[in-house]
């Protein structure tokens, strides 16, 4: 589009910007006489912009408060806007692709006759919502805010608790049909400068129509997109992406979406919740190594249970093989097959109770549950010990902090469990180590996933599966520092 | 894009991976046939075997200059003869390849799979291990740092078994020149698979002392070894050592631990990480010297290499046609990587030195 | 490549190993896990091999119960595949608790049972192994109040170094490297059915792993104190009035030193019994140290007394090694010195020194009897 400029002729300005507008029925055209017989339009979008400051701030000034001729000036529009207008944020433009991209955004216009500029003026009625409790990331101790539908009171709650002069938020545009604002934030002192350049190419070269969410943006930028794993986190708490952005990550926000997405991320940090480093340096690291362990049994509980059924009793202890025995006589369903109705069942569960009101959608899921699963037992269709293994495994992931995280693992049992039935023991072996050197081969924006594992950064394993006290920390990891640094050229 | 480049330590790991599968498991059998209560001498002896390989190859590549095995053994011996060298090494790393996979399934079958076929466990770990090493060398090297520290504590299981045995087992101790050298030539098969350094060496980033670390992986895997054999003949005495095929899977069944009702199945669930990660290493190698030999691409020599080693493998899986054939074949290997090492570290020093000159 | 090619081929085979790996196998509940396993012979004109074996049933609801069945065949498999013709359920090895052998088929040799533990992969070389009186399916067939027979016996020898210092290494490991290693003579506990219940009258010795005898149980507790350490038992002094005695419990501790002279070996047995003072009714002094002292000097000539009548009678009477002496001798001069024969054994020169500690007295002060 070539890039149209204002006239000297009024009646023409207002028909190209209204030929590059939405001309529909609140587009306001409001013509006012000033002192000394001076034609003035001013141009908004009813609903968009805000009542009083157009009337209090830009009529009321124009019309009463000139004391002077404005034709005898020699740059009327830049005089007027200094003196007159008592608008805050105001910008003189010819362009009009500002123009109306101002006007899409509820800022008003004010053009005068034989000028060749105008003032945009920031009038934007902003749908103020308080910030509200966290919906997905409960913490114990922790803040209780979480962000916004609203781009700048996001952006505004993070920059109040980054008081540094490198703090660094840039504005983009995202989809050509709705054009959402989006900003990224990060500090440069702290994050690498290949990895900004990385993420910065990306987002440069993002084309796509339609972009309501920070989860299109994250699949339209990851390296694999077909990974189950997510190669950037989502955050709905500005004390988590705060953190992150002090260690050298970049998070990225858009204009009503409520939840951000960080870049880069490792694996690690998936398990690793807030409170880790609030808590007692014994209470975190008990947290911590139950998180751990839940992520493993949620892998492989129900698939060591069904290889231990079906292919190895001599691994069962003698009174255990008994009370299997005992509760799995008459059942008619082979154990694969019990297995994987029971989890079948659970996932719908939980999937309906999500759908739900809250109301109904909490007795639901605990009357199913129960119902369910006792009538399932008596009926003989199900046996007691196989509930069990489906039930420890299904408050195992309740256990994961990261919401994603704990979607892409209760996938991957499914993967281990059809190994296991397929080749027993060594089925769960190939599939664990499938997964580890599928994690092992992923990168999230140049940092490898698995890191400080593999490749082993033994500074930063003082922050993975135990937290050492908090004065031997790096504060920043070395995974995502400069990569000039001495010891780390990479495997 | 295949990333190519590998840490100091990831070489070591490497190395010490190439070397250790699951002969452990079979070792104290070998060894206690001749040797008797001294099997344990000619391991310990036979760990020199990789120092030397480790040293001659961090000599040559310091003195070329970290020139790639192509590079420097074209400039030395020519094309054609370099060609001719390349094939050995990759049928003497096509038999470990083939004569692993088919001792894991093997190990498998004896204790938690019984009732599967060798061929339907070894063709989905082969295929697994090829879809992996289509990575590159980056990745081969991140899964051996990984699995080391895991895999470490492992390979010292036996150390549970020392309060169960007794000393009248292992005495005397006296060293037989007959008998050792009747055993010392067996005991590099334990040992075969360091030559690998050769052809990765060169792409080591952060080079400080590779001398010191092909050192140190010859001295832990001299110490595995030797701990396991002599846990071993502490426990079992030599007559019935050299009776069981396996028999530190034999003594591993033994342990009993309160919680877990038969702590083989965990041995095993870990041991094979370290098999398949043998199993990677040699595919990755096999498939860059047959790319570079035949000149196809790097991925299409991974498939032709899992279809030779798929074979291979099928002609192994008998136990006793495994023996056969690598101890057949493995010493003639053995002696031809000495005396290859020994004239490319001698014609190495007098071409590089002259040509610096 | 196309990730969807990759995709496609990786779930083509997904499905291939899916559909066609899985053979063979049954869930646990329609498998007879085997519980105790006993070898028998019958003894005809040509022996013939029984076998018979103990497995999980579940007759009544909610109680696991036993049931047993019995193999006869020429050999070991053969029986094995005659009972296997009975039952309707597969067999699953691996859980076994117990292997009995019976008097008769140990008299006649265990060559080839011998072999069969060794080799047979799903063995469980954590279970016991005894010698029993009678036939294995009585002992099978055995009707307990709780509890199976193969677990009965199981806890029995479990628990046995509690008493009359056997030791802990009855299973079937011990079982094989007896068997095989060369200085050494199987020692298995001797089993009897006496008033429907089981007990342990004693031990059985054998020769060349051909079994020569059944010592009462009062003479292998001395065997025991001379082949292993660790064992719990009883030591005493006794009078002719039966409630005049002094017993003491304590754990021994047993350390062999072997040299020759003049072509003959020289054994030194050190053994050191350590506990408490039971019972004592003998002496009615005050345990001071003094008195104590005394008393261990007592228990150690004793028990010395005993323990080189025994040694006498095995080097004169048996004529072999059952207490696994040689194989000291073999490690200090060599495996082929043959220094493990039955000739060096009987004309050897064992020396046995005792030595007694009494660590507590219990809650008394002194002995308690009528001067």
């Amino acid at each position: 589009m070539d890039s149209l400029v204002l006239t000297n002729d009024l009646e023409k300005n207002i028909n190209i910007i209204s030929a590059n507008t939405p001309a529909n029925y609140n587009f306001k055209n409001r013509q006012l006489i000033l002192k000394g017989d001076i034609k003035c339009n001013i141009l908004y979008i009813i609903g968009l912009s805000k009542k009083e400051d157009i009337e209090e701030r830009i009529i009321y000034p124009l019309l009463f408060n000139i004391d002077c001729d404005i034709n005898k000036l020699s740059s009327p529009i830049p005089y007027i806007s200094k003196k007159y207008i008592t608008i805050s944020d105001t910008q003189l433009s010819s362009d009009i692709n500002n123009i109306s991209k101002g006007l899409k955004s509820g800022k008003t216009i004010v053009l005068i006759e034989n000028q060749d500029n105008c003032i945009i003026c920031n009038t934007t009625l902003s749908n103020f919502k308080s910030t509200s409790d966290p919906k997905i990331e409960e913490t114990i101790r922790g803040s209780k805010s979480s962000f916004v539908e609203i781009l700048d009171t996001n952006i505004c709650l993070v920059q109040e608790k980054i008081k540094n002069n490198n703090l660094k938020i840039e504005k983009y545009v995202f989809g050509t049909e709705n054009n959402s604002e989006a900003a990224l934030i990060y500090m440069d002192n702290m994050i690498d400068t290949e990895i900004l350049n990385k993420i910065k190419n990306k987002l440069q070269s993002l084309e796509t129509s339609y972009v309501p969410d920070t989860g299109y943006i994250s699949q339209l930028i990851e390296k694999s997109p077909f990974s189950i794993f997510p190669q950037t986190k989502t955050s709905e708490k500005p004390d988590n992406v705060v953190s992150s952005i002090i260690q050298g990550k970049a998070a990225i926000f858009i204009d009503g979406c409520a939840y951000c997405i960080i870049l880069p991320v490792v694996f690690i940090e998936f398990l690793q919740g807030f409170e880790d480093y609030s808590n007692r340096f014994i209470l975190g690291n008990f947290d911590r190594l139950l998180r751990f362990a839940s992520v493993i049994m949620v892998l492989t509980i129900s698939p060591v249970y069904l290889v231990l059924l079906n292919y190895n009793t001599e691994l069962v202890p003698l009174d255990l093989i008994k009370i299997i025995i005992l509760s799995r006589r008459d059942i008619p369903l082979p154990p694969f097959l019990e297995i994987f109705l029971m989890e079948i069942i659970i996932e719908l569960l939980r999937e309906g109770g999500l759908r739900l009101p809250s109301v109904i959608g909490q007795t639901l899921s605990i009357v199913g549950g129960i119902t369910l699963g006792q009538a399932s037992v008596e009926a003989g269709m199900v046996s007691p010990t196989t509930l069990i293994a489906v039930t420890v495994t299904v408050l195992a992931t309740f256990v994961i902090p990261n919401y994603e995280m704990s979607l892409s693992i209760r996938l991957l049992r499914f993967y281990v469990l059809l190994m296991a039935q397929a080749l027993g023991f060594l089925g769960i072996i190939l599939a664990l180590f499938s997964i580890v050197a599928h994690l092992m081969s992923l990168e999230s924006f140049g940092v490898p996933y698995f890191s400080p594992f593999a490749p082993m950064r033994h500074k930063d394993l003082k922050d993975s599966i135990f937290r050492f006290p908090l004065k031997n920390i790096n504060k920043i990891p070395v995974t995502f520092k400069n990569r000039k640094v001495k010891n780390n050229k990479d495997g | 894009m295949v990333k190519n480049k590998i840490t100091q330590n990831q070489y070591m790991f490497i190395v010490f991976s190439a070397m250790i599968g699951v002969g452990v498991l079979t070792m104290a059998f070998d060894l206690c046939k001749s040797a008797k209560q001294n099997g344990w001498i000619p391991i310990s002896i036979g760990g020199l075997y990789p120092i030397f390989i480790l040293i001659t190859a961090s000599i040559i590549d310091n003195k070329t200059d970290h020139a790639s095995f192509w590079d420097y053994s074209n400039k030395i011996y020519g094309k054609k003869l370099s060609y001719v060298f390349a094939f050995i090494f990759l049928a003497y790393f096509l038999t470990i390849f083939a004569g692993v996979s088919a001792g894991f399934s093997h190990i498998l079958t004896l204790s938690i799979m019984p009732f599967f076929k060798p061929m339907t466990i070894i063709i989905p770990c082969l295929i697994l291990v090829t879809f992996i090493s289509l990575s590159g060398l980056q990745m081969v090297g991140r899964i051996s740092e990984l699995y080391f520290y895991i895999t470490l504590p492992l390979l010292l299981v036996a150390i549970f078994l020392i309060p169960t045995g007794s000393i009248t087992n292992i005495k005397p101790i006296y060293f037989s020149l007959s008998e050792m050298s009747k055993t010392i030539p067996s005991t590099s098969y334990y040992f075969a698979g360091c030559e690998v350094g050769y052809f990765i060496i060169s792409r080591i980033s952060n080079n400080k002392n590779t001398k010191k670390a092909g050192i140190i992986a010859s001295l832990i895997i001299t110490f595995v070894y030797f701990i396991n054999v002599i846990i071993v003949i502490y426990n079992l005495g030599w007559e019935l050592t050299s009776r069981i095929e396996a028999p530190l899977l034999y003594l591993i069944q033994s342990i009993e631990i309160p919680i877990i009702s038969n702590f083989l199945s965990i041995v095993i669930f870990f041991w094979s990480a370290i098999a398949l990660r043998l199993l990677l290493i040699y595919d990755f190698i096999s498939s860059e010297i047959l790319s570079k030999v035949i000149k196809i691409d790097y991925k299409k020599a991974n498939f032709i290499i899992l279809a030779i080693v798929c074979i291979y493998a099928f002609f192994m899986t008998p136990e006793y046609n495994r023996k056969m054939i690598v101890n057949a074949t493995m010493p003639y290997f053995v002696l031809f990587s000495i005396i290859w090492s020994l004239t490319t570290v001698i014609l190495v020093s007098v071409k590089y030195r002259s040509s610096k000159e | 490549m196309n990730i969807f090619k990759k995709s496609t081929i990786i779930f083509i085979t997904l499905c291939l190993i899916f559909f066609c790996g899985c053979e063979h196998s049954e869930p646990i509940e329609d498998l007879a896990v085997i519980m105790g396993f006993g070898y028998d012979i019958e003894k005809k004109s040509k022996p013939k091999n029984i076998t018979a074996m103990e497995f999980i049933t579940v007759e009544k609801k909610d109680e696991a119960s036993s049931d047993y069945f019995v193999g006869k065949g020429t050999s070991i498999y053969n029986a094995i595949e005659n009972y296997k013709s009975k039952q309707e359920k597969p067999f699953s090895y691996g859980s076994e608790l117990v292997y009995i052998i019976s008097e008769e088929r140990a008299k006649l040799g265990m060559e080839d049972l011998a072999y069969d533990l060794l080799s047979y992969p799903d063995v469980n070389i954590n279970a016991k192994t005894i010698i029993c009186k009678g036939e294995c399916k009585d002992y099978f067939s055995l009707k307990l109040k709780s509890g199976s027979a193969s677990e009965k016996l199981s806890n029995l020898i479990k628990f046995e170094n509690e008493e009359h210092f056997f030791s802990e290494c009855y299973k079937v490991n011990d079982f094989l490297c007896m068997y095989y290693q060369q200085g050494r003579q199987l020692y298995l506990p001797y089993v009897e059915i006496i008033k429907k219940n089981f007990q342990v009258t004693g031990v059985a010795i054998f020769n060349n792993n051909k079994f020569y005898k059944k010592i009462p149980i009062e003479e292998a507790k001395l065997m025991n104190i001379l082949r292993n350490s660790g064992g719990t038992g009883i030591i005493g002094i006794y009078s002719d009035d039966p409630f005049k005695y002094l017993e003491m419990e304590g754990e021994s501790n047993l350390k062999v030193k072997v040299s020759t002279k003049n072509h003959k070996l020289n054994y030194d047995i050190s053994i050191s019994v350590s506990g408490d003072l039971r019972i004592d009714t003998l002496y009615g002094k005050e345990l001071s140290k003094k008195q104590i002292l005394k008393i261990e000097k007592k228990l150690e000539d004793k028990f010395k007394k005993d323990l080189d009548k025994e040694v006498k009678k095995i080097q004169n009477v048996y004529g072999f090694d059952c207490l696994d002496l040689s194989k000291y001798a073999l490690a200090e001069y060599g495996r082929n010195s043959g220094y493990d024969s039955d000739e060096y054994f009987s004309n050897a020169k064992i020396n046995i020194d005792v030595k007694v500690k009494i660590e507590s007295t219990g809650r008394t002060y002194k002995g308690t009897a009528k001067n």
